[in-house]
This record gives structure tokens, C-alpha cells and sequence, in this order.
């Protein structure tokens, strides 16, 4: 688990080191099977996921995770070979809005689509 | 040996509606989740939306920290899985953040020091999360997510920090231009928490969490100094660790060290354009800074740099003191009377300068000033105030509480009538043969033993002045 304090902090970039180099080093967690494999998720990358995620999977979802994940990624080699035009995104900067109050759900509604709420909160599994 | 600290610090800005959508942040006294939308709640199709303000909020903190704000930068998505994240991944700021490589000036253990700034970014809260079932093994957890995408900047310094008191101070000088600059609220509850690095020169370096008082800072670091010295001292290693800082008990405690190996794959945010803010930085006004008040106090009311630092350090206070009419300001009785007397009651009873009716001090200061009250029993006056307002969160106008306790100066009346200080003073010489035998041998002490009694009897409602005027022309006159 990444946190079990609940305030909003950052577990790494702790101001001793650059944060990118955390950033590389996180990902490089992946890199062994990228080479075996370029371009692809590999069972142990869903294996790797599946466990940050406290998440119990069996061999034949780990498969089916894995080949589905690969065809996810197809679609960005698809989506790779279209040809963007150059002014396009050019000035989608600072797209911004103003800081005005609009209503809020219920919270009836904001619960409704969870199975055990109590006292107004969410319910979820014990994390600490 | 040598204490390096660097600090990471939370603090929500405090603008009307939270970062990525309209949703109000104002909901401390209100019921859980009912500050919350498809936003906020991560609920599939919705979209976030930069909210201008908290930008500009967090450019000007950039800016009063003396940062540069790069051509461009960007959001990114910090994956983990943890209830307080409904989306499964915070929106926050990577490796393109919105300011970089400021400083901060302050009063270090050695004189004036500059704390470097690292980098200044946005990010959004996350939810509030409630653990049931005891505090060591709870059973299950209950997640509010109205906290859940207020916006926060969180401010990182470079290990330039060498004490728990230099941490504090740094924190205390920050708090203040965060609220000079109008951005934060540090009365309200959870809005600032800090992360601490601390090694020992020459050891791994000890990550401590959960730091959500200013005070906290100081006695988080000092236990983890002497935790490490110790643990050197037995010849123990120190490992590089997360750790909590458990308030109630002043203590830190080690995380399980699976924390440290997160993988947050962060990538940028698909959802949000990234900003190009440098030229709106420029332009961003800024208001007078501690600093800068702090030596105009100094140049233009006359005060001393030490009444000058406290009347500055709270952006409150020194609004207060620049309210107050021009021949108050540069009288050095006023600064003492609000740097050391209001200060110091309002510490006394832990209660803060917010909520509290200035307009009613200031009333008080005036008529002090005039002359209607003593010092004693302006004092006195003051903490019948503070008390009052402490025990019903109300309190009487000053005037009706000095009338009520008697407290206005009573004047002498002229020479042979029977005012009130007049009959203290017959009643005292009446009382002291002996001071009165000893004034007529020539003991000048004797008179101010009677003065003293005069003084007690009129509840120090009386001027010295006029007391001794009219001691002295009594007992002449009974020679
Ligand atoms: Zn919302």
C-alpha cells in the first residue's frame, strides 16, 4: 500500500534526489521483460500490477489480463501511424475555468451506486 | 553531529471550489460526501477542468518564493490503489512542475539563512479516510470523499534545514506569506501537512510522515534525533525508512517497508492541456511581505526589530497593528502592549488571534492611551475579555467590562475634598502609624510602603501621581 495516512503526500520525490530519476528507477521495475519482449505486456508485468493493486488473480485471469492488455496497446500503435497536422494542439494551452460553486451531487446520489454505505460514508476494506 | 533536514509540505489553498471541478470546498461542518460530483468521485466519462484560481493562487506562492516558473508545465497521473484515490490515480505534478529553484529567507540557528526551494507543484487532495474498529487492527475503513480534489500546492526545500527549531521557523515563516498572500487558512482544520527527511551526516536518511501541526515539525524531528543518535551510540545502523509521526504520543513508529517501493508509473495527465503560465507569473502582483513589513514597521513606527519580527510573523496581527491610529503605532508602549501582553494572554490561554474581536482592543488600547485606565488594569481588562470570549466565544465592549469591574481611573479631586483617593489615603495613614511615624523622621520609603496601600485600596484604579500629591499634602498637614 502507498499510504496509510491518508494526507495527501508524495511517498517518493523527497527533495534529495532529482524526481525523474525516481521516475526512471520505478520504471525500470518493467524493463527486464520489455526486452525479452518490446512492445508487449508480459505475464509478469500483470503479475507485478495485480500486486500493487492487492489484487488476486489466477493463472487463467493472469493470461486473460495479459492478452487483453497487449490488445489495448494495439490500438496506440494504431493510433501512432495517423499523421497529426502540425498546428494542430498548438495553442490548447491553459484551458481553465472559473472558480464559481456549482451544485454538488446528493449524497444519496453520490452512495447510490455503492452496496454498503454507512453513515453517509463509503465502505471499504480494512487498509491498515 | 550535523542534522540535515528538508522538508515537503501540504498546504490546501483556499480558494471557493476545488481544483478539477465546481464542487464547494467548503465543507468542514457538512455531512460526508455531499461535496462531491462525477469528478470528484472518478466516476467514468466525467472529465477535470482546471480551476483558474488555484492557479493563480499557486503562481503567486511561486512567486513570493522567489522561484522561476518554466515555459511550460503539466499534470500527470500518480498511480496507486489505496480508497482515500476513488479514480485509482491522483492528478498531481511530475517531472514538469509549476515553479522551480526558489528560496526562502529566514531566521536560521546562525542568523538570517536562505532555505532553498526546490520546486512548488499542484496537486489534488484526496479523500478522508476513517478507520473502525480499533485504532491498532481496525476492521474496515469508511472513505468521505469531500476532501477529495481540494487543491493543494505542495512546496519541497532542499535539505538546508539543520535543527527541529530551524524546521519550525522555516514552517511559521512560510504559513505567514502563504497568508499574506491571501491563498491559505491556516485555522482551518487539516490544512497544511508536512513530510520531513532527516539524517544524521554520515547516515541513511529517515523519511517521517504524517505531520500535521506546526508544532508537530519540532517534536517529530527532536524524537527522531535522539532516536538516531541513539541508535549510533549502540552502534546500530540507521536503515533508510518511512516512518509515522504518532501525534498523541510525540513518537514516530517504522512503516512496512513496502511502502518505499512503490511503482506510481506516473505518465502525463491525457485529460488536462498542459500550462504555459510564465508570462501570467510575471504580471501576478504580490502584496508586502513579512519582510518587507517587518522593516517598515521598523523605519516608520520606531519599533524594535524584535517586537517588529512578532508583529509581522502573523499577517493578522500586523493588520491589526497598521489599523490602529498613527500615534498609537509609533508609541513603543503599544508594540509591547500588543507584541508581549495581547500576544502573549491570547498564547497563555492556546487560543489564536482569528475569532477574536480586535475592534474591541483597539478600543481598549485608546482608552488606555487616554489615560481612563491604568496599565494594571488595562491588563486586567483584557484577560476578563480573552476569558470570556474563551469559556462563551463572546465578550462585553470594553467600556461596559471596565465600568462593571470598577476599573476607570479615579481622579483626585482638588486639595481638601473627599474623593475616593482622598478617603484611601486618610484610611492608609490611618491604618500604617508606623510608615506615617518613619515618613516624619524622613524615611522616604515609608512613603512609598503608603502609596502602595493607597494603590491596593483603590484596586490600582488610582494615578500614582495623584496619590502621592495627595499623601504627601496629608501628612504635612499633620505635622
Ligand atoms: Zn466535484
Amino acid at each position: 500500500m502507498a499510504c496509510t495516512c491518508g494526507s495527501g503526500h508524495s511517498p517518493d520525490n523527497n527533495g534529495y534526489k532529482k524526481p525523474y530519476q525516481d521516475y526512471l528507477s520505478s520504471y525500470r521495475t518493467l524493463e527486464p521483460a520489455r526486452e525479452a519482449y518490446p512492445g508487449m505486456i508480459t505475464e509478469r508485468d500483470t503479475e507485478h500490477i495485480a500486486q500493487l493493486a492487492d489484487i488476486a488473480i489466477d493463472r487463467e485471469e493472469l493470461a486473460s489480463f495479459t492478452s487483453r492488455f497487449n490488445e489495448i496497446l494495439e490500438y496506440f500503435d494504431i493510433l501512432d501511424q495517423v499523421e497529426m497536422a502540425e498546428e494542430s494542439g498548438e495553442k490548447a494551452y491553459n484551458i481553465f475555468r472559473e472558480d464559481e460553486v456549482v451544485p454538488s451531487l446528493s449524497q444519496e446520489e453520490a452512495l447510490s451506486n455503492t452496496t454498503a454505505p454507512e453513515e453517509g460514508f463509503f465502505r471499504a476494506p480494512r487498509v491498515m | 553531529m550535523t542534522v540535515i533536514v528538508g522538508l515537503e509540505i501540504h498546504c490546501q489553498l483556499d480558494t471557493a471550489t476545488k481544483l478539477f471541478c465546481g464542487c464547494s470546498t467548503d465543507y468542514r461542518d457538512d455531512p460526508p460526501n455531499s461535496h462531491v460530483c462525477p469528478v470528484c468521485l472518478g466516476l467514468p466519462g466525467s472529465l477535470p477542468k482546471i480551476n483558474r484560481k488555484a492557479v493563480e493562487y499557486a503562481l503567486r506562492v511561486a512567486k513570493a518564493l522567489n522561484c522561476e516558473v518554466p515555459e511550460e508545465s503539466e499534470f500527470a497521473r500518480k498511480n496507486y490503489f489505496y480508497p482515500d484515490l476513488d479514480k485509482g490515480y491522483q492528478i498531481t505534478q511530475y517531472d514538469k512542475p509549476l515553479a522551480v529553484c526558489g528560496y526562502l529567507d529566514i531566521e536560521g540557528d546562525e542568523g538570517e539563512k536562505r532555505v532553498r526551494i526546490t520546486r512548488v507543484h499542484m496537486e489534488e487532495d484526496p479523500g478522508r479516510l476513517v478507520h473502525k474498529g480499533g485504532a491498532d487492527r481496525p476492521k474496515y475503513t469508511l472513505v468521505d470523499y469531500n476532501r477529495a480534489g481540494i487543491p493543494l500546492i505542495e512546496i519541497v526545500t532542499e535539505p538546508d534545514l539543520r535543527s527541529p527549531k530551524e524546521a519550525r521557523r522555516f514552517l511559521n515563516k512560510l504559513r505567514a506569506t502563504l497568508e499574506y498572500l491571501g491563498v491559505f487558512d491556516s485555522e482551518k482544520e487539516g490544512s497544511l501537512r508536512v513530510d520531513a527527511n532527516i539524517s544524521l551526516a554520515g547516515s541513511e536518511r529517515v523519511e517521517v510522515k504524517n505531520i500535521t501541526s506546526y508544532k508537530g515539525v519540532e517534536k517529530a524531528l527532536t524524537f527522531e534525533v535522539t532516536r538516531q543518535k541513539n541508535a549510533i551510540r549502540r552502534g546500530q545502523k540507521i536503515v533508510r525508512e518511512t516512518r509515522h509521526f504518532v501525534e498523541a504520543r510525540g513518537v514516530t513508529t517504522s512503516s512496512r517497508s513496502k511502502e518505499m517501493e512503490q511503482d506510481y508509473r506516473y505518465f502525463p495527465e491525457p485529460d488536462l492541456r498542459p500550462l504555459r503560465v510564465r508570462d501570467w507569473a510575471e504580471e501576478i502582483k504580490i502584496p508586502e511581505l513579512p519582510d518587507a513589513r517587518k522593516q517598515r514597521f521598523i523605519e516608520d513606527y520606531g519599533v524594535s526589530p524584535t517586537h517588529a519580527a512578532t508583529l509581522t510573523g502573523d499577517w493578522q496581527i500586523a493588520e491589526f497593528y497598521d489599523s490602529l491610529p498613527a500615534d498609537l503605532r509609533v508609541s513603543t508602549a503599544t508594540a509591547t502592549w500588543v507584541a508581549d501582553t495581547l500576544l502573549g494572554e491570547l498564547n497563555y490561554r492556546d487560543m489564536s488571534i482569528r475569532g477574536v474581536p480586535l475592534d474591541h482592543f483597539k478600543e481598549l488600547l485608546l482608552i488606555r492611551q487616554a489615560g481612563e485606565i491604568t496599565e494594571k488594569a488595562a491588563v486586567e481588562v483584557l484577560r476578563t475579555l480573552l476569558d470570556q470570549i474563551r469559556d462563551t466565544g463572546t465578550c462585553e465592549l470594553p467600556r461596559q467590562c471596565i465600568g462593571r469591574l470598577g476599573l476607570f481611573v479615579i481622579a483626585a479631586a482638588e486639595e481638601g475634598a473627599d474623593d475616593p483617593v482622598t478617603a484611601a489615603a486618610r484610611q492608609a495613614i490611618a491604618e500604617n502609624p508606623q510608615a506615617v511615624a518613619d515618613f516624619c523622621q524622613g524615611k522616604k520609603e515609608a512613603l512609598n510602603f503608603l502609596v502602595g496601600q493607597v494603590m491596593r485600596k483603590t484596586r490600582g484604579c488610582a494615578k500614582p501621581g495623584d496619590v502621592n500629591r495627595v499623601l504627601t499634602s496629608l501628612l504635612s498637614g499633620d505635622e
